[in-house]
């Protein structure tokens, strides 16, 4: 089944685009990722999404009904963390997650667990959320998002304040939902994350999706960034052959966009005198590079 | 519609303040009756004016005079900076906060991820803001009673007149309060929706008070709320508290239809 079908979403702020002809779907029992750099339009898809914006162009179904039809009863069977999550400051943690409760019809079956899972304290939950760390008011929006035992999570950059430990059980919470035939939506600008824990994924750049994939294509595709610095200076590119573009040449360092296999890279790397060599894990923007240079 | 969660949780949010509130306007009932019904003030007042110049007596005219009548401060108490400022805080206060702040700092967009309806939030709000008025009402209307009674000579009120200014109060409160739910309809920042309600309305009473010393400016007392609010005339019968309502109540339903329209098609936040 379908969880999320969009289409052609668009959406102005007075003359500013946020989002224009945003499509995708979402199928039942995936996690999906939602790709992009700050401004990009993540948010405004997913408070699109949610009904909290409005668009005049574009039509979203949730579980093959559309939004517009039955917006509260949608609601009832999707978890919600946003961006920027603020619990009310005067609640303690439990007090907030028990009001919250209230407007649900399903009971909070997971919050326990969840609790646990998540390590939140007998204290951490007894206080006022404005005593609260960011992290660990992260970690109650999370409990908030899942404890009903939702069929789809939309999730809005969640692992931003939480510690490496707490993202792990996190995207252990994550894979345990996906196991039991749940479905998550999530954004993220980490694309290490997504690559992590996602089946398929949008990128959204400058409010329009500029690919759709699935991980195994994305990881094929991507480009990295490498830099080497030669032992001898040189005006001349030593590493000439397909599958490495050169980005910038300052003195005896090189920096280079690596599209093609690794092994054969390697073997012509032992051919040259390196001094040094740089190969982190690429980012957002060698993506977009990549993508762009493919549409231009 | 309506949302009893909601309601309960805005009812904790302020209840410091409300029973501030209570105790100040019905106590000030209290005081202004029982000092004034145990004194002559009226004899005390109309030695004071004589001691006036004349063009100050006349600037004072006879209805300050009336007013130490005990009807008249009964009236008054209903009027008093005092009293308006704390029923037009509830007014400007709840939807400031609950819709402009809450846009603000995100609760609201919390609140509408839940299976609930926009209008369910916002129908709360109002059904709260009138209990809150109206339990300053109570307040206001068992302080005349009790500060009459302190005395123990028995003095009769019009209490009808009475009964009809304090819902007349509220009726201008609810005015105020749907021109909040307006302008928070436009705004995404608490502050600037009380500020610019609380301007408002100091803008109608100055503009009210202007009309009634300033002759050439008369004709202009129909574009203030406050001109549909005027207790002592309404405690000597020379006001229609019909009209007041009507004009008032009408007012304040088109500009609440307006406000909960607005607010049901916005971005939240935007």
């Amino acid at each position: 089944m379908t969880v999320l079908e969009v289409s052609n979403l668009t959406k102005y702020y007075g003359k500013i685009l946020g989002v224009k002809d945003v499509s995708f779907s979402v199928e039942e029992g995936e996690i999906f990722g939602f790709l992009g750099s700050n401004g990009a339009g993540k948010t405004t898809t997913i408070r699109l999404l949610m009904n909290l914006l409005r668009s005049k162009k574009g039509g979203i179904s949730f579980f093959e009904t559309p939004l517009q039809k039955k917006p509260v009863k949608l609601r009832e069977r999707i978890g919600y963390l946003p961006g920027d999550f603020d619990p009310y400051r005067e609640m303690t943690g439990i007090n907030f997650l028990k009001y919250m409760a209230k407007y649900r019809i399903r009971s909070p079956i997971l919050r326990e667990n969840l609790i646990n899972k998540l390590k939140l304290s007998a204290q951490d939950i007894s206080q006022k959320t404005k005593y609260l760390s960011h992290g660990t008011r992260q970690k109650l929006g999370i409990v908030l998002a899942f404890e009903h035992d939702p069929d789809l999570v939309i999730l809005d950059e969640p692992t931003i304040g939480l510690d490496p430990l707490i993202q792990e059980s996190f995207y252990k919470i994550i894979w345990d939902f996906q196991k039991r035939g749940k479905t998550i939506f999530l954004s993220s600008h980490i694309l290490p994350e997504v690559e992590k824990v996602c089946h398929r994924v949008a990128i959204i750049r400058k409010g329009e999706i500029v690919a759709l994939e699935s991980i195994e294509n994305l990881r094929e595709k991507r480009p990295r960034r490498m830099t080497i610095e030669f032992k001898k200076e040189t005006k001349e590119n030593p590493l000439d052959f397909t599958g490495v573009k050169l980005l910038n040449q300052t003195d005896s360092r090189f920096e280079y966009l690596v599209e093609g296999d690794i092994p054969t890279l390697l073997n012509e790397l032992r051919k040259l005198s390196i001094n040094d060599i740089i190969f982190p894990e690429p980012d957002l923007e060698d993506i977009f590079l990549d993508y762009y240079s493919d549409k231009n | 519609m309506i949302k009893t969660q909601y309601i309960t949780k805005t009812f904790r949010d302020h209840f410091a303040f409300l029973i501030f509130a209570i105790l100040l306007c019905g106590g000030f009932q209290i005081l202004i009756l029982s000092i004034f019904s145990t004194s002559d003030f009226l004899k005390l007042m109309e030695l004071f004016m004589k001691q006036m110049p004349p063009q100050m007596q006349y600037f004072m005219g006879e209805e300050f005079i009336g007013q130490f009548t005990i009807n008249g401060i009964a009236a008054f108490g209903y009027n008093h900076p005092i009293v308006l400022i704390f029923f037009s805080m509830i007014a400007i206060t709840l939807p400031a906060r609950h819709i402009g702040g809450e846009i603000e700092n995100g609760s609201l967009e919390l609140m509408l991820s839940l299976p609930v309806k926009r209008q369910a939030i916002i129908f709360s709000i109002w059904i709260f803001t009138i209990f809150a008025m109206l339990l300053l009402l109570f307040a206001c209307w068992l302080g005349t009673y009790w500060g009459l009674h302190l005395n123990p000579e028995s003095i009769t009120l019009p209490f009808t007149n009475i009964f009809k200014i304090g819902l007349n109060l509220v009726v201008l409160m609810l005015t105020i309060n749907a021109y909040t739910f307006l302008i928070a309809a436009y705004s995404r920042e608490g502050s600037k929706v009380a500020l610019r309600a609380a301007g408002l309305t100091l803008f109608f009473y100055f503009l009210g008070y202007a009309t009634k010393i300033w002759l050439a400016i008369q004709s202009l007392k129909h574009f203030t709320i406050f001109t549909y609010f005027q207790p002592q005339m309404l405690m000597t019968g020379q006001a229609s508290f019909v009209k007041n309502i009507l004009v008032l109540f009408s007012l304040t339903l088109v500009l609440l239809a307006i406000a909960f329209r607005r607010i049901n098609q916005r971005d939240i936040p935007g």
